[in-house]
C-alpha cells in the first residue's frame, strides 16, 4: 500500500508501485486536472508538484510517492498565486485549447516559489519542458510575468 | 508481478542488488520512457526495481580540495545550482532537458545510461573523472572513459552500484560547451563538444576535447589535444587546419531519428573551429 498527500489531503492506492502516478492521480483518485500529453516527459502536460519540485506524473512510479506530498492543479487553485495565475493566464489570453494550460501552471508555480521575481529570460527557461501548440508561448509568458510583478507589490515592492 | 524495493540505506540496497539482482532505479526518466507501455498499463520492467532515492549516502556533494565527489543519486537540478559545482558543469546540468526532468534525472543515472549523446558524459572525459563503484564486499574506481562500453553498456558488475562519480580539481582558463538538438530545452543532443584549456593568451598549455554523439561512445580527441597543446595562440590559424583534419578522422557517426552522419561529422568539426577560434583566440584558417 502507497500513502501520499493529494492536495494536502491524505490519499493510499493498492496499485503496483511501478504504476505511473499520472495514472493513479487520474483513474484512482479522479484528479483529471492532470492530463497525459505525449507520456514520455517531453511536454510537461502531467506536471505536477512532487515535495514541490516539478516533476512529469507520467515518468514518476507510484513507489516515490510513498510518504511525499503531491499537489496538482486541483489544489494549486485553491491557494492565492494559484488563483492569480488562473486569473492572469485567462486575463492575458493565455489559454486557447487548454490542454498544455495546467501543466504549465504547475511549472509557473515552481518557478515562482524559488524566484518570486523572474526576468523574461528566466520565465522562458522555467517553462521550457512545457508544450503548447496553440498560443505561441507570448501571452503565456505575458500572464507569468504579470503574476510575478502583483507578487512583487504585494511583497512591497518587487526587487 | 515485479517485486520492487525502496531501501532507506545503502547497505541495504547493496544486498537487495547482490540478491536479487535488481535493476537500480535512480531519476527513473531514461528507464520509464524506455520501458513504457501507455496510459493505464504497467511500464514493462522485467526484473527486480531497486528505488534509489532514499539513499542518502549516494547523494553526497562534497569538495575534499582535490576532487569533486558527486553522488550518483545527485540531481541535474542540483547540479545546476549547487555552488560546489564548477560553473562549467553546472552550465552543462542547465542546457539539459527541462525543469520538471532535472528535478529527478541523476548524475549516475545519465552516465550508467551510457548514451553516446549523454550530456555529462563529455565535461566528465575531459576532466579525467572517475567512477566509484560498491559491492558489499568491494569497492573499485575507474576512469569513466573505461567504465562506458559502448551504448547502454557499462562496466557495473551484477552486484555493484555506481556510489559516485569523482572529478579532479581543475580549473581551466577556457572552457566551453555546445550542443546542437531541434530546441534549446528538451532536446536529446545531435552533437556536441566539450572542450577546455589552459592558456596565458600566447601559448595553449592544456588542452582537452570530447565529441558527443559522433560515436558509440563519447570520443577524446588526443591527436588535436596534441597539436594544441604547446602551440602558440598566434599559430592557431594553421593548427586548426590539421586539427579538423584529425577531428573528421576520429568520429565515426550514424545515421539516426535525430539527425545524419553528414550532418554530425560536419557540425563536431565546426564544433572544434569554433573553440580553436573563438575560446582559444585563434585566428580562422
Amino acid at each position: 500500500m502507497t500513502g501520499f498527500t493529494l492536495n494536502g489531503v491524505p490519499v493510499s492506492s493498492a496499485s503496483h508501485p511501478l504504476t505511473r502516478l499520472l495514472d493513479v492521480l487520474r483513474d484512482e483518485l479522479g484528479d483529471f486536472s492532470v492530463k497525459e500529453g505525449c507520456g514520455e516527459g517531453e511536454c510537461g502536460a502531467c506536471a505536477v508538484l512532487l515535495d514541490g519540485r516539478l516533476v512529469n506524473s507520467c515518468l514518476v512510479p507510484l513507489g516515490q510517492a510513498d510518504g511525499r506530498a503531491v499537489v496538482t492543479m486541483a489544489g494549486l487553485r485553491e491557494t492565492a498565486r494559484g488563483r492569480a495565475l488562473v486569473e492572469a493566464f485567462a486575463r492575458e489570453g493565455a489559454v486557447q485549447c487548454g490542454f498544455c494550460t495546467p501543466g504549465l501552471v504547475m511549472a509557473a508555480e515552481a518557478l515562482l516559489a524559488a524566484d518570486p521575481a523572474p526576468d523574461e529570460h528566466a520565465i522562458r527557461v522555467g517553462l521550457a519542458g512545457n508544450l503548447c501548440r496553440c498560443t505561441g508561448y507570448e501571452t503565456i509568458v505575458r500572464a507569468v510575468a504579470a503574476v510575478a510583478r502583483e507578487d512583487g507589490r504585494g511583497e512591497g515592492g518587487g526587487r | 508481478m515485479i517485486d520492487t524495493f525502496r531501501p532507506s540505506s545503502l547497505e541495504e540496497a547493496l544486498e537487495i542488488r547482490a540478491s536479487r539482482r535488481a535493476v537500480p532505479f535512480a531519476g527513473g526518466t531514461d528507464l520509464m520512457v524506455k520501458l513504457r507501455r501507455g496510459a493505464g498499463v504497467l511500464p514493462g520492467f522485467e526484473h527486480p526495481v531497486l528505488f534509489l532515492d532514499r539513499c542518502a549516502e549516494l547523494a553526497v556533494l562534497r569538495d575534499d580540495g582535490a576532487a569533486l565527489e558527486i553522488g550518483a543519486m545527485v540531481t541535474l537540478a542540483r547540479l545546476a545550482a549547487d555552488p560546489l559545482v564548477p560553473g562549467p558543469l553546472a552550465e552543462v546540468a542547465r542546457s539539459m532537458a527541462g525543469p520538471g526532468i532535472r528535478s529527478v534525472a541523476t548524475v549516475g543515472g545519465n552516465v550508467c545510461n551510457a548514451s553516446p549523446a549523454a550530456d555529462l558524459l563529455p565535461f566528465l572525459y575531459s576532466h579525467n573523472a572517475r567512477v566509484r563503484l560498491i559491492s558489499r564486499s568491494t569497492r573499485r574506481t575507474l576512469p569513466v572513459e573505461e567504465f562506458v562500453r559502448g551504448p547502454g553498456a557499462t562496466e557495473v558488475g551484477p552486484d555493484e552500484l555506481l556510489a559516485a562519480l569523482i572529478v579532479p580539481g581543475w580549473s581551466p582558463t577556457v572552457s566551453f560547451w555546445r550542443k546542437a538538438g531541434t530546441r534549446r530545452a528538451n532536446a536529446l543532443t545531435k552533437v556536441s563538444l566539450f572542450a577546455c584549456a589552459d592558456t596565458d593568451g600566447a601559448v595553449v598549455h592544456r588542452a582537452r576535447l570530447a565529441l558527443g554523439a559522433v560515436a558509440p561512445t563519447v570520443v577524446r580527441l588526443r591527436e588535436v589535444e596534441r597539436m594544441l597543446e604547446g602551440a602558440a595562440v598566434a599559430d592557431l590559424g594553421a593548427v586548426a587546419r590539421r586539427a579538423l583534419d584529425a577531428c573528421a578522422a576520429a568520429v565515426r557517426p550514424i545515421d539516426d531519428q535525430r539527425s545524419t552522419a553528414d550532418y554530425r561529422r560536419t557540425a563536431a568539426c565546426g564544433l572544434v573551429e569554433h573553440f580553436i577560434a573563438r575560446g582559444l583566440g585563434g585566428r580562422r584558417a
